[in-house]
């Protein structure tokens, strides 16, 4: 079974023991539940997919139904007073009230009150949703009538469908015992399948809809033609560049502010100038191409049709899809000339002013060498060590972090000592002079994070061909020691009971093959090794260099949280172990810790011999009552060096992604917004996005200290901190209330306002590290995750309203 | 054969506002149909609903009620544009694009190769007799050469229905000669062309039939030969007839209690239309047309007694 498949916690812990059901019902119903429930999220790409149709098909079904309401109550047919009008009164008076009484139980206010065994809170939503469900039913029934087509009729029976569908799944999980159970709760009945099941429903729903939508774009996706893409394209490209002079604007700013940064930008440390000049100069690209794009995009549209020149680009034949496709790619394309150009001028900038500083400093070093001033000359080298370091694109290779503690446990974490942290990977502490050690374990580990009697493993291997390349010394080795690893597997495979005369007989051929294999490796690793000794012997240290394997370097970078009892000034060392268990070999240093540096080391190849991708580094606190801070990706084995430039453009083309989703958003906006209030739909979009992302994911996770919006104010008034309880007031129930109705909406935008910090990676450039074509592609893919449902939904709005109205 | 280009089916629209309340009822109940090879004159005065007419024909608007067909095909079908060309009321084009670009914009739109896409922006400029401005950013244009333009982007595609709203308004008269001048050229290769406009005598030129509208009704639909005749009077006409015979005639009319007119045997559009325009204020709604004026292109035999 694929490791997705693997049943959630809960449902391993089924409290009854399941009814027999043929595995093949049991699969069908896991993958319902999979492709039902939105609160199930699997990894991988299968699951980032399954996740992405759930959410765009729940936005499609709100859609559909709402734009039918939404005729049914401008064409008057729902609205007007009938009964299913009370329904929808009804509902909503009733959600309000049941998130009132739901308030006020768990405030204690009134007793939790039951009729029939449901508690009277469910009761009244189920009631509220029921109703509502059917006066949108009617309103949706009666305006498919004369105005939808006859697939419109079928998906409201294919909703039908979806409803059964999800019942029948819940009360089958139910039944089968295969229903989520909380350890001592009482146990799920068919209805608690129902309830469930609607859950399901809903999304099955989306799904159907979702069906319907694409069957609707089928048509319109083949019609779209390349030449009037280009046509409106290109228009677009002159609009931006003849009305609005955005490229000129935004150019000459960029040359301006580039003009005066080296007077405002002062590093705080010699060794982070490079850090900080790639940081402003690729935040002044994204701050630059985003403003241009929030302004352009959203304006476009509805200029167009506010003076009507769209009257003859509709009339001719131009799918309503190419409309904003062609809008689209005119600013992408202006956007990536601008990449391009700024990219080019940072390039030229960063050379002239890091490159120059690190070439002027290692001049210096030369002459304190020449002068035989060897403290400084060192002094120097360093600094331009440092600064070089960042200027490139390393590729780290990270091991899994878990701690010992003072005394020598296990722990995920170290100490924590309350200093400030990023958020993002937040730095723990371990003791000097105890037993406290941070450990970086490679190979195949178990995550510290999971429990220790069921752990997850964790692919950390070490691709070891690529510090040890075929055709050096240790190389060929390291190829004869996992050839001969591979034997020793297939012979103790071969020795085992059980095992059928074909796969003996398979195994013998592939030992056979392998030895042939060890034999040519160790005469080679021979030849190459008695070679490089004689060079050696003889003096040219260099050529025999060249046979061996390069250094493996290991940069560190840890912090130091000193105790006032330490003494001042002095060094705090850190002990290094390296070992490779496989064959037992090992690497030991002390080395004093520098603070926000890259503290570095360089080990001979030799220790990853035969480690066959396993390989465990221990790092201790040699001075007592300090702390060295450390977390994961702070210690890493250096694969390679890659070239700045690349990785910039790199960085630069994250924020063409970003561009790219922020010109769907205007150009969305556009369709159906005047255009001052597009501007502000894309402005807000982008700060929700860039700015108040964590703040939307605290929301879905309910995790705002201090509750929601209302709840805050009322804190903010009364002085009380965020923590404390309030006590149950009418003001605090009723605000309770309010964000209980709020939160669920806000925490709904998490899922439709893109994520745009995630699609930024110039911190990575910045710091000096690559941008691995993996991550580039995953971000790829999720900027066109989240700009096509838009450029789709923008087409649906444009081809369904009328443009001269 | 004649063929159906346009028709509409009690075609109706009322505009509202945003939240649905009824503004204007800008047509009511249309039924027309115009056949292939036509020129077809939409007359009214202003705000009788021309405009709305056409935006619905093109898709631009959909309808309250009824239904209209292009080509026999549903007016939100963009295929169709294929073979349709539009000139707006008010030319707006995009002003930072020069002539020769708005046409090669508008080329590009079509199916049609470069070459041939060069030879007609060429040919429709000098055309309109814009090649000495065909340069400049339209932003430039004065009103007349934006509709010239305007004029040669709806012929882009050669299209074989061209619906003209208000072809010759801010054109100077040699303009205006032209555009009737072309707009007999289209007929001659056999397109359809449908236009509105409140310059009567221009109408009463080139078209082949005619509706006026007036509040968003059909008041009146015919051959404009038909319509322009007068139903009600009888002409003689008689060669070297003495004043004396004239004066027995006229009494011999009145006796029978009719008057006798002695000459205008057929109305100028003009009147037409005025007549029409305050029948219909003193008595709103919708007004009888004629039986034998309906019903298209088929030559009517029946006329005045001449
Ligand atoms: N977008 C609109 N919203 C509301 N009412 C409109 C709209 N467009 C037109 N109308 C109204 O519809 C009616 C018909 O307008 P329309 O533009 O079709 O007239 P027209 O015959 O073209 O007039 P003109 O000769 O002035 O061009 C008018 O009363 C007008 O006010
Ligand atoms: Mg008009």
């Amino acid at each position: 079974m694929p490791a997705f498949l693997i049943p959630p916690l809960l449902w391993a812990q089924a409290a009854t023991p399941p009814p027999p059901a043929s595995p093949a019902v049991r699969n069908a119903l896991l993958w319902l539940y999979l492709a039902g429930d939105t609160s199930l999220a699997i990894p991988g790409l299968i699951g980032a997919l399954l996740t992405w149709a759930k959410i765009i098909g729940l936005v499609a079904l709100v859609g559909w139904v709402g734009s039918w309401v939404a005729t049914a109550v401008k064409e008057r047919y729902v609205g007007v007073g009938r009964w299913y009008d009370y329904l929808g009164l009804l509902a909503l008076v009733l959600i309000p009230l049941t998130v009132f009484v739901q308030v006020m139980q768990t405030e204690k206010w009134i007793r939790a009150v039951s009729i029939a065994g449901t508690p009277l809170a469910s009761l009244m939503g189920y009631v509220a949703v029921v109703s509502l469900a059917i006066w949108a039913l009617v309103g949706v029934w009666k305006t498919i009538g004369p105005f939808g087509r006859p697939a419109d009729k079928l998906v409201l029976v294919g909703l039908g469908l979806a409803l059964a569908l999800g019942a029948g799944v819940g009360v089958a999980m139910v039944q089968l015992g295969l229903f989520t159970q909380i350890p001592g709760a009482p146990e799920a009945t068919w209805r608690d399948g129902v309830v469930y099941g609607a859950r399901l429903a809903v999304t099955y729903m989306g799904y159907v809809v979702l069906a319907r939508i694409l069957s609707l774009l089928v048509g319109e996706l083949f019609s779209v033609r390349a030449r009037r893409l280009y046509a409106i394209a290109r228009v677009t490209l002159y609009e931006s560049n003849r009305k609005m002079w955005a490229p000129w604007v935004v150019l000459i700013v960029f040359g301006m502010v580039l003009a005066f940064t080296h007077w405002f930008l002062q590093p705080p440390r010699a060794a982070e100038m490079g850090r900080l000049y790639v940081g402003t100069l690729t935040l002044l690209c994204s701050l630059l191409l985003t403003a241009m794009v929030t302004i352009l995009t959203p304006i476009s549209l509805p200029t167009d049709i506010q003076q009507q020149t769209i009257y003859t680009v509709v009339t001719k034949p131009v799918r309503r899809l190419e409309v904003i496709w062609g809008r689209m790619l005119g600013y992408m394309a202006l956007v990536t000339v601008l990449v391009a150009l700024f990219g080019g001028i940072s390039l030229a900038y960063l050379w002239r002013t890091v490159m120059g500083e690190i070439t002027r400093i290692e001049a210096l070093a030369e002459k304190a060498k020449a002068d035989g001033r060897e403290r400084e000359a060192n002094q120097y080298s360093e600094q331009a060590e440092q600064l070089r370091s960042r200027m490139a694109a390393r590729v780290p290779v990270k091991g899994s972090l878990s701690f010992l503690d003072s005394k020598g446990d296990p722990h995920a974490m170290g100490i924590d000592v309350g200093q400030e942290q990023s958020m993002k990977e937040p730095r723990s502490h371990i003791e000097g002079a105890t037993a406290g050690a941070a450990i970086w374990r490679y190979g195949i580990v178990p995550d510290p994070f999971s429990p220790p009697n069921r752990p997850v493993m964790i692919d950390r291997r070490i691709d070891v061909a690529q510090f040890l390349p075929a055709g050096t010394v240790e190389g060929e080795q390291n190829r004869m020691l996992e050839v001969q690893a591979q034997i020793a597997a297939a012979e103790q495979e071969k020795s085992q009971q059980g095992v059928t005369p074909a796969r003996a007989s398979q195994l013998d051929a592939a030992i056979a093959r392998q030895k042939a294999d060890l034999d040519k490796a160790k005469a080679s690793y021979e030849s190459l090794a008695a070679r490089a000794d004689e060079l050696a012997a003889a003096g040219k240290e260099d050529e025999a260099a060249a046979l061996h394997a390069p250094p493996l370097k290991i940069e560190m970078t840890f912090n130091i949280y000193r105790t006032t009892k330490g003494e001042v000034g002095k060094p705090v060392y850190a002990d290094i172990e390296i070992s490779n268990n496989a064959v037992g070999s090992k690497f030991q240093d002390v080395f004093p810790v520098r603070e926000y540096y890259t503290n570095r080391l360089i080990v001979k190849p030799d220790v990853l011999v035969g480690c066959l991708g396993s390989l465990r580094i221990d790092v201790r606190c040699m001075s007592p009552t300090q702390y060295l801070g450390m977390a994961e990706s702070d210690l890493y084995l250096l694969a390679e060096n890659g070239d700045f430039g690349w990785n910039y453009m790199k960085g630069l083309f994250g924020i063409w992604l970003q561009a790219m989703v922020l010109t769907a958003i205007g150009v969305f906006a556009g369709t159906f917004l005047s255009w001052p209030v597009a501007l502000l739909t894309t402005i807000a979009f982008f700060i929700a996005g860039q700015l108040a992302f964590g703040f939307l994911i605290d929301f879905t996770r309910q995790a705002v200290l201090g509750g929601g919006p209302f709840e805050s104010l009322i804190r903010l008034v009364t002085h009380d901190n965020q923590m404390s309880e309030l006590a149950p007031t009418a003001g605090v129930v009723v605000a309770k209330t309010l964000d209980s109705l709020v939160m669920p909406i806000m925490s709904m935008l998490v899922y439709i306002v893109p994520n745009f910090q995630v699609l930024d990676v110039t911190n990575t450039v910045a710091d000096g590290f690559a941008v691995d074509w993996r991550h580039m592609l995953g971000n790829t893919l999720l900027a066109f995750a989240y700009a096509l449902p838009f450029s789709f939904a923008g087409y649906f709005i444009l081809k369904n309203r009328e443009v001269a109205a | 054969m004649s063929e159906v280009v346009i028709e509409t089916r009690n075609l109706t629209k009322v505009y509202r506002d945003f939240w649905g309340r009824p503004k204007v009822q800008a047509l009511k109940a249309l039924d027309l149909q115009v056949q292939r090879g036509e020129i077809f004159g939409v007359l009214g005065p202003n705000g009788s609903g021309k405009t709305t007419t056409i935006k619905l024909l093109l898709g631009l608007l959909f309808p309250t009620e009824g239904e209209a067909r292009i080509f026999n095909e549903p007016t939100t079908n963009v295929s169709k544009n294929e073979r349709i060309g539009y000139l707006p009321e008010e030319t707006y084009l995009y002003k930072f694009l020069n002539a020769e670009e708005t046409l090669q914009f508008y080329g590009r739109l079509f199916k049609m190769s470069s070459t041939e896409r060069n030879r007609r922006v060429g040919q429709l400029i000098d055309m309109v007799g814009l090649s000495a401005a065909k340069h400049r950013q339209l932003r430039e244009y004065s009103k007349g050469m934006q509709r010239r333009i305007g004029l040669a982007q709806a012929l882009i595609n050669n299209p074989e229905l061209i619906l003209l709203d208000e072809p010759t308004s801010g054109l100077d008269p040699i303009g205006t000669a032209e555009i009737k001048e072309l707009i007999r050229e289209l007929r001659e290769q056999g397109k359809t062309v449908v236009l509105s406009g409140h310059l009567l005598a221009d109408m009463q030129d080139i078209c082949d039939r005619i509706a006026i509208l007036h509040r968003g009704e059909l008041k009146e639909l015919g051959k404009v030969s038909d319509l322009l005749t007068v139903q009600d009077v009888t002409q003689i006409r008689a060669k070297n007839l003495p004043p004396q015979a004239l004066e027995e005639i006229r009494a011999v009319v009145a006796r029978h209690g009719g008057e006798a007119v002695v000459d205008h045997p057929t109305t100028t559009l003009e009147e037409l239309f005025l007549r029409i325009v305050r029948e219909s204020e003193l008595h709103p709604g919708r007004r009888k047309v004629a039986a034998h004026l309906e019903g298209g292109a088929e030559p009517a035999e029946a006329g005045s007694a001449s």
